[in-house]
């Protein structure tokens, strides 16, 4: 397998329930703060019994922006944004003379939030331009592309809750391959009505705060934010005198061919991921620093997580960060990079969000208080709907 | 045991699932349901959720219920009549 030259990353942004920028986000979560309660901003839910985590309504000025067109999708992307470069030391106009790509993981904008136009054209009413052009306009990848006039390649990545990881992974296969100077990537998911209802049919959702690995765990809590990185080439970051705050070192992906929601239990689909991210990197699993788990919070997740911790990574500590955002769907990948990288320059990890009691069925358990590790490489994982398994290897420094 | 009890769900299982090649006599009492046999996986279990509820009004509230009263014709039967009892 080739290896994988790592890809600096030079700013990061992120906002969910916790607070609206990466600093905010991390300290709330030191305090152990879940910020969740029942949904407030759908229009038709089923039930007001399964809480959410919602991005609290002040975020930011960019909600009033020619770009965003008041979607809450763009308002949350552009804000990370415009934290990631800010982070990055990059101003809008030092993007114009460069190959920027812009490649974004979501499930309800751009795929989902389509509402109306069925309705309108089934009624061959003349208006039904309407409902289309809202639905262009929803488009997070647009909204940005739009307001720094970035130059493109654009994508948007619709591979559910892995979305966010498999965007990161293709925006560093851009910069590896020339494509781009520059990449805004990540995942970004506003709480909406058909991901909320669907997941509640499916029987997937918790009506107490979510509490992944617990042996009381007993479902997920939807949530919603953006986490978005700015990864760079050598060239680029050289020529301007930047500083590279982490590597992507690795990212390895799978399907389990299993199932359409669950996993697969025997966990060859993500043990084919982890061994693809660890030997892309070059990086053996006794030298990953602690783990960012996809921790749900449902029952065969975190089991099949578990069991391959216990497996491949006996003795790293892991954590979910679930319990404090919800799950973020297409933004999780992006916001837990976001969360490890900030983990990896603090040398601090987190309390698994919601975990008190261990699971005996669970062959492994999460860290119940923070740690102080100084680590130089970890794993932020992320699996999903349909059997995908995305997983990123990120890393503090340039030489392994 | 409610053996009617048990016809009606193995008719509703056959129905439902659409088992074209099988009848109600072909389910027994403590065969997996979710397993092999009949092809059924968990985006069944849940429309089985949705029957109970519909044929006995007795609702399983999530999966960490579910999956024990799911298991087969017996633990649904005795589930249905527990919670029919309460």
């Amino acid at each position: 397998m080739k290896r994988f030259s790592p890809v600096a990353i030079s700013g990061v942004g992120c906002l969910t329930a916790l607070g609206h920028d990466l600093d905010q986000c991390m300290e709330a979560m030191f305090r152990g703060e879940r910020n969740c309660g029942p949904p407030t901003r759908l229009s038709n839910p089923v039930s007001l019994d399964y809480p959410v985590f919602e991005v609290s309504p002040d975020f930011s000025s960019a909600q009033d922006r020619e770009g965003s067109s008041g979607v809450r999708s763009v308002q949350l992307a552009l804000t990370a944004v415009e934290e990631a470069l800010r982070d990055a030391r990059l101003s809008g106009p030092e993007l114009q003379n460069r190959r920027v790509g812009i490649c974004l993981g979501a499930t309800v904008t751009g795929s989902l939030k389509h509402e109306g136009i069925p309705e309108a054209q089934g009624a061959n009413k003349p208006e039904y331009l309407t409902p289309e052009q809202r639905f262009l306009l929803t488009s997070p990848v647009l909204g940005i592309a739009n307001q720094y006039r970035a130059s493109g390649p654009l994508q948007t990545i619709v591979t559910a809750c892995s979305a966010g990881s498999d965007a990161i992974g293709l925006a560093a296969q851009w910069i590896q391959s020339g494509m781009c100077d520059l990449v805004l990537t990540g995942g970004v998911e506003e709480l909406y009505e058909i991901t909320y209802n669907g997941f509640v049919s499916l029987m997937n959702c918790d009506t107490r705060p979510c509490r992944p690995f617990d042996a009381s765990r007993n479902g997920l809590n939807l949530g919603e934010g953006a986490g978005l990185l700015v990864l760079e080439s050598e060239q680029a970051l050289g020529q301007r005198g930047g500083r590279a705050k982490a590597f992507v070192w690795g990212y390895g992906n799978s399907s389990d061919a299993y199932h359409l929601t669950s996993p697969s239990p025997e966990g060859q689909g993500l043990r084919g991921a982890i061994l693809e991210a660890l030997e892309v990197s070059g990086v053996g699993p006794e030298r990953i620093g602690f783990i960012n788990a996809h921790g749900t919070g449902t029952l065969d997740n975190d089991a099949l997580e578990a069991s391959m911790f216990r497996e491949i990574f006996p003795e790293t500590p892991f954590f979910s960060t679930k319990g404090y955002t919800g799950h973020t769907l297409a933004a999780a990948g992006g916001i837990e990079a976001a969360f490890t990288v900030s983990c990896l320059e603090r040398h601090h990890l987190p309390p698994s969000g919601g975990f008190s009691t261990p699971d005996p069925e669970l062959p492994a358990s999460p860290i119940q208080s923070s740690l102080k590790v100084r680590a130089d490489f970890a794993l932020s994982q992320t699996l999903a709907f349909g059997g995908i398994n995305s997983v990123l290897v990120l890393g503090g420094e340039k030489e392994a | 045991m409610n053996t009617e009890l048990k016809e009606q769900l193995k008719q509703i299982v056959v129905t439902e699932f659409d088992l074209s090649d099988m009848g109600p006599e072909d389910i027994q009492d403590d065969d997996i349901l979710f397993g092999d046999k009949f092809g059924l996986d968990s985006i069944d279990a849940v429309e089985l959720v949705f029957q109970v509820k519909n044929h006995f009004g007795v609702e399983i509230r999530d999966m960490k219920e579910g999956r024990p009263a799911l298991q087969s014709i017996n633990t649904l039967a005795e589930f249905i009549q527990r919670r029919l009892a309460q």
